[in-house]
């Protein structure tokens, strides 16, 4: 029995203004065309039909879509919890506001550091000033706000700041993200793994914030899986509760997945979307334990994590089975240990290359 | 929180009724939470409107053979707890 997905992230375009050194997407797109208004409304509807609740709308960056107040329009119409996940570039006040008006519930806004010249530096273009100005309109157009930053060597240690931003722009949410070393991040690894003392130091402050913080602002830490020995639960596990739909309308189980060689991932509109959620080769390959190596079948910690990140797995050891090399138990963790090991000598450090897009669909 | 506030949800969430689990959940960014029916009745009244005391007198009518004492503990157990995590605003 397959479960029914709970979120889906509509992934509206891959284009996007910024050019950040941390991006996790595919580094190369299949030029294919993307998904029209009508067939979005198609996928949001059929999706709402067998249990999504939740829907992210992000991207590349959603904005850049001048359709976006009639699919937001359309979630709200089908009851969907609607999150817009943006850089909040570009944007102006009044179509803030016509977003809250199609039904917009909650939206998310990255940031890269406190620091003006830095922000501006990771995000590869001089936005910073422009998203606090959107940050406030959210206060003052009474949209529910979540600042996100992506962690890494260069901004860590800011950590206290950035929250104390995240209060004084009257957030609901703080989103301290760890980069996920994949797509172009992991092509910039060595210029933005922190070392161990500046993520110990981070998960205190975090810590500590919370207990502050209790009741007034959440403060979320997505955990490095390059520090503790232990992979992530990616997505809470392949093809269980999430469903990603890619910009050309492949039905995936994670932003990833389609780098991975040999699974031919189905359409949206080919077929109807349950059948697909429940019977496509690709997103059953990896449920369950059947596919794990013995290592991770024999595993207590199988339940907790399902085995990993795939697409970790493949881009780090070229093998889609292999144990994500996250855990301990891997025996290819030397590779994790490898590239720790470097974060820690300074000299090391290789310079932040900005993100390029390739082939844009 | 006293059995005078009149608590209320925080703009992020939405309450809502889930017709393919069968239950009541809380959403908010990227988080869901599904609720027993009890605490359904509960966060059915947290509209702002309502004091605490007469929310815990309406659920006394309706669930006539439930003790008041156990409806008071629930209702202040769940408060307490969605206070905490920031999904309820009880001042």
């Amino acid at each position: 029995m397959v479960d029914r997905p709970f979120t889906l992230t509509a992934e509206l375009t891959y284009r996007c203004p910024l050019h950040c050194a941390y991006c996790s997407n595919p580094i190369v797109y299949d030029d294919r065309p993307a998904l029209d208004t009508q067939e979005w409304r198609r996928v949001l509807t059929e999706a709402e039909a067998i249990g999504v609740m939740q829907v992210n709308l992000t991207g590349g960056e959603p904005l850049l879509r001048s359709d976006l107040e009639r699919v937001i329009e359309h979630a709200h119409a089908l009851g969907l919890y609607t999150n817009l996940i943006t850089s909040g570039v570009p944007l102006s006040r009044r179509r803030l506001a016509g977003l809250r008006d199609s039904g917009l519930d909650a939206i998310q806004l990255s940031l890269q550091s406190t620091d003006v010249a830095l922000a501006d530096e990771i995000a590869g273009l001089v936005v910073h000033d422009a998203k606090l100005a959107v940050a406030r309109w959210t206060e003052e157009l009474r949209m529910p706000l979540t600042v996100n930053i992506v962690l890494h060597r260069r901004n860590i240690d800011e950590i206290t700041d950035i929250i104390a931003l995240a209060e004084a722009l009257h957030a609901e949410r703080v989103e301290l993200a760890n980069t996920q070393y994949l797509g172009w991040a992991l092509t910039n690894r060595q210029a933005l793994l922190p070392t161990h003392a500046q993520l110990e130091h981070a998960r205190r402050i975090a810590s500590a914030e919370r207990e502050r913080l209790a009741g007034r602002m959440e403060i979320l830490f997505v955990t490095p899986d390059y520090d503790g020995g232990m992979p992530r639960a990616c997505l809470d596990g392949w093809g269980r509760r999430h469903l990603v739909v890619s910009p050309d309308g492949l039905i995936l189980p994670c932003h990833l997945a389609h780098t991975l060689p040999g699974l031919s991932f189905e359409r949206a509109g080919t077929r109807p979307l349950l059948e697909i959620w429940e019977q496509s080769h690709a997103l059953n390959r990896f449920r369950g334990e059947g596919w794990m190596p013995d290592t991770c079948r024999t595993c207590a910690h199988r339940t907790i994590d399902f085995g990993g990140c795939r697409c970790q797995a493949f881009h780090l050891t070229g093998r889609l089975e292999a144990v994500d090399p996250a855990c301990r138990w891997s025996p290819d963790h030397h590779l994790i240990r490898t590239a720790r090991d470097a974060a820690e000598q300074e000299s090391k450090r290789p310079p932040l290359r900005k993100r390029e897009l390739h082939m844009v669909p | 929180m006293n059995n005078a506030s009149r608590p209320r949800l925080p703009p992020k969430t939405r309450f809502r009724y889930d017709r393919h689990r069968d239950a009541f959940v809380l959403l908010w960014p990227e988080r869901g939470l599904w609720l027993n029916r009890s605490a359904g009745e509960i966060l059915k009244r947290c509209r702002g409107n309502e004091t605490l005391s007469s929310i815990m007198n309406d659920l006394s009518r309706q669930y006539p053979h439930t003790s008041r004492q156990v409806i008071e503990e629930d209702v202040h157990r769940l408060i307490d707890d969605l206070s905490r995590r920031g999904l309820l605003i009880a001042d």
